[in-house]
Order: C-alpha cells, then structure tokens, then sequence
C-alpha cells in the first residue's frame, strides 16, 4: 500500500494521510479491544489477567500520551498482537468455543505465557520506535526475551503478594489461590520462556519489516533515521 | 569507604574461606567442602582476568563477589540456610544484586564494543532491572528443571520459590537504582576504559592470531 493523498480537515488530523488515519483507526480498534478484555478480567477478578492487561494498555497507551498524538500508537499488528491474549481468556467464557472441547482449553492456558511475550515485543518495538536507541538484531532480540522473563517473575510475584493479602488462611507454603502450586508457576514459566525466545527470533525479523517509511506514519524519531544505517 | 579498606575486606573474607574449607575437611564435614573451596576459586577469577586479560574489575564489584560467596559458603558450613529462616532471603538477594551488577557490566560493555548499538542511560538502568529479575526467573526453572530430572530437590515450595523471587526483584531494583546514580556522575564509556576492555580484547585477538599462525605452521608441516 502507498501514500494516498491528504485528507483536508483540520486539527489533529491536519496534514495527516488517509493512511496514516486508517493505520491509527485499525490500532486504536485494536486498543479498544485491549480494554474491553481488561475491564472483563477486572470483573472476574482474575489477578494474573488484570495485572497483564494493566501492563499491555500501558505500554499501547504511552507513546500516544507522552507525545499528546492520537496518530502515535503502535502499528496496528503490534496492537493486534497485544490485544490477541487478551481475546483468548475471554473466549473462555464463551460456550460455543468452549464446546471444540480440549483443543480450545490447550490453546488458551498457552496465552499466559505467550501475552507476555508479545509485551516484550511491543516494547522493544515502542523503544526502537519513539528513542534515541540503536541497537542490532541479536540485542534486540535478547532484550524481548529478557524483559518477557522479568515481567514473569514481576507479575507472578505480584499475583503471589496480592494472594497473601486477600486470602491470608487460604494461601499455604504448597499452594496459593491465583497462580496454583510451585509446578504450576514453574510450567507457567517454561512456557513463558519458549514464547519469549520465539519472539526473540521473529523480533528482528519484523524489525527488517518495519521500513522507516512505515515508521514515519507513526511518528518518525530521531533514532528512525538512523535504523537503515544500523542494517 | 575507600578502596583500600575494600581491598582488606576482600583479602580477609577469602583467607576466612580457605581457612572454613580446610577446618571442615580436618571435622570430616565433607558436605560443604567442595562448594567452599569452589567459591574461594571464583573470587581468585577476578585477580586471574587482571594477571592474563588485563581486566581491572572495580574493588566494589571485587567485594561484593566476595561477600556473596562467603555468606553462601559460611551459611552451608554452619547449617544457617536451615536454621535461620531469612539466611536463604539474604544469600539470594545479595547473589541477585551481583548479577544484576554483573548485567550493568556487561550491557555497558556491549555499548561500548559494538558500532550499531547505542544505548541511553535510562535504557541502561532498565535493562539492569529486567536482567537481573530474567537471570533470578531462569534460575528457579534450572532448580526446577533439575529437580524434576535428576531427582534432587533444590526446590523446597512455592512460597520460598516466589520469596526468592521477590528479593531477586528488590535487589534488581536496588542496583538500577544505584545504576541511575552511578551513570549521572561518570559516563558508561569511561567505566568501559577503567575496566580496561580495550586493553583485553586487543589481548585476546593477539592470542588469537597466535593460535591461527601455529595452526598454519603446523598445517604446513605435515
């Protein structure tokens, strides 16, 4: 797709494309999801959801406050990624998917672990995209693994102490009520690290997709200028 | 406190760890022995990459390997990690600052070396957060892993796994922090120069190159 003429309106979307406008529309869309999954999780009360959802808008949401530009959200498939997660838990509470039986329930106890390898990856994407950093794949791609570990280790943690607080009889040395038994986090964890080290290995790939022309729509730093000399 | 005070400690805390291997070994508590003796070694690493790289860590690092291996070594030998409840709290905290320094090091040094890479001070101080807490999260799954296939059981249970967690985290915290300040007052390529790693890999490529003209001796003799 290229650049389609400027669209003639004024305030915020003075001098904006039609496709910058569509790309910001098809993210913001995204978000919208994003948030809706989050407000569901928050009615469930499901600790781990609530505490991942919070960090997923955070993260989609920063670019766009910090620079006060509606236009600088992430691109529309990083949304999509973030948001993807989110969807999952949800369906669990429908029973038409509910129905396709074990398959629908294997694929969605993954989606822990996977959301927070895409946080890894959206944030390694905002920082490449909106910072002066500069960086290569291999780092890159280290970096997504690292930070979707440490948010494990953080939100598992956090989950934990929000535990002993809420059900101070119920949490036990074996046991505690949102995030199971020692095996399950440890499971939980493994899973996180084989989904972090795929992102880690397709990071820097959509990095070399991510062109600087497709960057200036979402707002062009000065690191941008210098991405295609780091390649 | 100043350097040379640091060095004392240093000093004093490795003789302390020679001097518990060998009293354990003349008791016949064998247990502990090896785990000493191999932590003495590793705080001779230090001294060994300043003699063969030329590497010059700094004295506080130096310390600071040191104490982390003592505290591990004397709360073995003396049976704390069972009696007292947070001496495990203490070693893990400690150990998850060393690594968590060690990760100040290291991405510091990546900065430094490699031509595509430019990383801002407030990136430096995140990314020592987050490898301290990963490097805590992967250890757990080594512990968890080797339990689970070997039969031993470094794991006791899920609330010291996640306590364990939560001081990797606060100690992480701990040396981003620090990270901050350290890195206002002194540039991360001066701190890459005093380290002296420069001077190492202008070592190493040398060793390199020496071991590729014998290779090709050799070759050209048979």
């Amino acid at each position: 797709m290229h650049i389609v003429g400027r669209i003639q309106w004024r305030g915020i979307f003075r001098g904006r494309t039609s496709r910058q406008l569509a790309e910001a529309i098809v993210s913001w869309a995204f978000g919208v999801v994003l948030l809706g999954s989050f407000i569901i999780a928050l009615i469930y009360l499901n600790a781990i959801w609530v505490f991942l959802g919070a960090v997923a808008l955070f993260i989609y949401l920063l670019p766009p406050l910090r620079f006060r530009d509606p236009f600088r959200v992430p691109p529309w498939e990083l949304a999509l990624l973030i948001s993807l997660p989110e969807m999952l838990y949800v369906s669990r509470g429908s029973r038409t998917l509910a129905d396709l039986g074990d398959v629908w329930r294997d694929i969605t106890s993954l989606t822990n672990s996977f959301g927070l390898a895409t946080l890894g990856f959206l944030i390694m994407a905002e920082i490449e995209m909106y910072t002066s950093l500069r960086t290569n794949r291999a780092f890159s791609g280290l970096f997504v693994l690292l930070f979707t570990m440490s948010v494990a280790g953080f939100s598992m943690v956090a989950v934990f102490i929000s535990d002993l607080v809420n059900y101070p009889d119920l949490v036990t040395r074996t046991f505690s009520p949102s995030i199971g038994t020692d095996y399950d986090v440890m499971m939980f964890f493994l899973y996180t690290a084989v989904g972090g080290a795929l992102m880690g290995v397709i990071y820097p790939l959509y990095s070399k997709y991510l062109t600087s022309k497709r960057i200036l729509l979402f707002g062009r730093t000065k690191s941008g200028e210098h991405r295609e000399e780091c390649r | 406190m100043k350097e040379q005070t640091m060095l004392w400690i240093t000093w004093v805390l490795q003789l302390s760890m020679l001097v518990l291997a060998l009293a354990l070994l003349i008791m016949g508590e064998y247990t502990w022995v090896p785990a000493s003796l191999v932590s003495f070694f590793i705080t001779l690493l230090p001294a060994i990459l300043k003699r063969s790289a030329r590497v010059v860590l700094p004295v506080w690092l130096v310390l600071w390997i040191v104490v982390a291996l003592f505290l591990h070594s004397i709360g073995g030998a003396f049976g704390f990690y069972d009696s007292l409840h947070f001496w495990d709290h203490i070693t893990h905290a400690i150990s998850a600052s060393l690594i968590a320094a060690l990760g100040f090091v290291l991405v510091l040094t990546i900065d430094f070396f490699f031509e595509s890479i430019r990383l801002p001070r407030q990136f430096v101080v995140f990314f020592v957060l987050m490898f301290g807490m990963a490097v805590g999260v992967f250890w757990e799954v080594m512990e968890f892993t080797q339990d689970q296939l070997v039969g031993t059981n470094l794991q006791y249970d899920l609330d010291d796994t996640m306590w364990d967690l939560f001081f990797d985290g606060m100690a992480s915290l701990v040396v981003a922090i620090f990270s901050f300040f350290y890195l206002k007052n002194k540039s991360g390529e001066e701190f890459v120069r005093e380290l002296g790693m420069a001077r190492a890999k202008k070592r190493i490529n040398k060793a390199l190159e020496k071991g590729r003209v014998d290779e090709g001796r050799s070759a050209s003799r048979l």
